[in-house]
């Protein structure tokens, strides 16, 4: 519907100097402007897709991308079926027969992707990440009872480490309310299993117990050493 | 095990940013050809990447930077294993394109005449159940012909040879543009029902053929066949023709996406959809010129040109388009058999 609407004001914007040439060649410019508006709306979707690896205007607004069911480039084969196929999926109105192949399919295909052998995806923006989220090189006063973060290493599964990282890494993407109560309930879960003396963990916001906890679970330092006190942490400050 | 991720990262970030560079590279300009040293290097921080990933994988961890690597690994497996692709923009390479398209197309058609001669079968049946209803049963014609066909044939042949539907010039450009691409999504129509297993297709066929039938049936009873001749023929020579390659490919279409075969399906699309869309390709040049014909020349009647004379030229088209669809092309081996 979005590539829609941008088809039909690109159109509108290219007839305007068909209307200059209809004063004194009238039925050309009625017919270069039904021949173009007809290659427009046939061709908008294919020409894009086949340039931009997949995409139109409407997909970029939306992160979507067309790609081939296994993996490989598309080809203009593939391009050209998917898109010139819609007369089908578009039938009788509104994309309803291309719905309702969507609905049955298990990859969400339309009656033109699936001759084509094409999926429609969301695009993720892949870049490195910011590994600062998961900084052990800090002081960690759960270093200060060896045994016991010997113990928690041994006792959380790779699943459980997993957790925590993650929600320390998508910690910007959480509501506050709901950061804090998650991290209240993942600290909750590993000071039942393995309780640090209160001196430690009641000095500690769950944020930062979580932080520590991942410094255990994930640094290269031997568990005996200590670093020194560093400054405060700037999620304490929030 | 736990991975020790920061170690990892910082590690393995090298590595993927020069993989992800390269990746970038190929993106903006695939027509580039690779050095052997950077298609080595290429394949070397695929494999590393793949490697990297997988210890993530099997550290059970889901966050952003598996994410990442994944969509890099997607990303390389692509590029390397995917065919080359060549993009020149230049004039002579694109007239080398449209004169190999037009060497090409008839070879296509050949190659598949079977599903052409299906279409034409399908297409006379409907022209002699067309035929025969509105001959032989006078409820058939209101049901069977298209609406602007139903007024007395004498009175339409009459108001057409004194001129009285004449079209100026301008009308009848626009009118050729309004034929072209009505024709076009017709015959796009026709092909892209092969999806339904060709079921759709052979019933626009047959539809088609049905009303072709009971307007030359209609007319031919009271004595116009040649007016119809003469009227059809200059643009039906190329337009038929047309919607029968349109249902050709439409059955080709509905051969690739059926079941079965020692070639798994979405390899055997791969490779022959070119094959269904050089076939639009053609019919698409020759509505064009039916269409510019259908506008330009068949609405023009006796006396101003003789109906011996427009049937004439019909049939020669005829004649050509058959010499260019059996001829063309030959001698020289099917890509696939060289």
């Amino acid at each position: 519907m979005l590539d829609g609407c941008i088809i039909n004001a690109g159109l509108a914007v290219v007839s305007a100097p068909l209307r200059l040439l209809w004063p004194r060649f009238p039925g050309l410019a009625s017919a270069l402007g039904i021949a173009f508006s007809f290659a427009v709306s046939l061709l908008y979707a294919a020409a894009l897709e086949w340039l931009w690896r997949g995409q139109t205007l409407g997909k970029r607004v939306l992160g979507l991308r067309v790609v081939d069911a296994h993996g490989l480039p598309l080809t203009p084969g593939q391009v050209l079926t998917r898109n010139l196929l819609r007369v089908v999926d578009a039938l009788p109105f509104f994309y309803l027969v291309g719905g309702a192949a969507c609905l049955v399919s298990r990859r969400e295909q339309r009656l033109g992707d699936r001759a084509a052998a094409t999926v429609v995806v969301e695009t993720r923006e892949a870049s490195i990440p910011d590994i600062s989220a998961w900084q052990t090189s800090r002081y960690n006063s759960f270093r200060q009872a060896p045994h016991l973060a010997l113990r928690l290493r041994q006792t959380t599964s790779p699943e459980e480490a997993g957790l925590v990282l993650e929600a320390l890494a998508r910690r910007a993407q959480l509501d506050t309310a709901v950061r804090e109560r998650l991290y209240a309930q993942l600290a909750e879960h590993f000071q039942e299993r393995v309780p640090f003396p209160a001196e430690i963990a009641d000095a500690l916001s769950p944020e930062q117990y979580l932080r520590n906890l991942a410094g255990i679970l994930f640094a290269r330092q031997p568990l005996g050493a200590t670093a020194k006190p560093g400054p405060a942490s700037t999620s304490d400050a929030q | 095990m736990i991975l020790d991720l920061e170690r990892f990262a910082l590690q393995g970030q090298p590595a993927w940013r020069r993989l992800e560079s390269l990746l970038d590279r190929l993106a903006a300009r695939p027509a580039r050809d690779l050095s052997a040293a950077e298609a080595e290097e290429l394949e070397d921080l695929y494999h590393r990447a793949c490697l990297d990933l997988r210890r993530l994988d099997r550290g059970v961890y889901s966050g952003d930077l598996y994410r990442y690597l994944e969509v890099l690994v997607a990303r390389a497996y692509a590029e390397i294993y995917a065919p080359p692709r060549r993009f020149s923009w230049t004039w002579r390479t694109w007239g080398a394109r449209l004169l190999a398209f037009f060497r090409y197309a008839p070879r296509v058609f050949r190659r598949h005449l079977r599903w052409f001669g299906l279409a034409v079968g399908l297409t006379l049946a409907g022209i002699a159940l067309g035929g025969l209803a509105v001959t032989f049963d006078p409820a058939a014609v209101p049901v069977l012909l298209p609406a602007s066909y139903l007024s007395n044939p004498a009175q339409r042949v009459s108001v057409e040879e004194h001129g009285l539907h004449r079209m100026t010039p301008t009308v009848e450009t626009e009118f050729s543009a309004e034929l072209i691409t009505h024709n076009i999504q017709v015959s796009l129509l026709t092909l892209a029902l092969g999806v339904t297993l060709g079921i759709g297709t052979g019933l626009l066929l047959f539809t088609n053929g049905l009303m072709l039938g009971a307007v030359a049936a209609r007319y031919w009873q009271q004595g116009f066949g040649w007016f119809v001749a003469g009227w059809l023929l200059p643009h039906g020579a190329f337009e038929i023709p047309s919607i029968l390659i349109a249902g050709q490919a439409g059955f080709l279409l509905a051969q690739l996406l059926a079941a079965g075969g020692r070639e798994p399906r979405w390899r055997r699309l791969r490779e022959r959809l070119p094959e269904v869309w050089t076939l639009f390709g053609a019919l698409c040049c020759m509505l064009v010129w039916a269409g510019l014909m259908e506008a330009f020349f068949s609405q023009h009647h006796a006396p101003e040109i003789a109906y011996s004379t427009k049937a004439a030229v019909g049939l020669s088209e005829l004649v050509l388009l058959t010499l260019y669809l059996s001829l063309v092309g030959r001698g020289t081996p099917y890509k696939e058999d060289a």
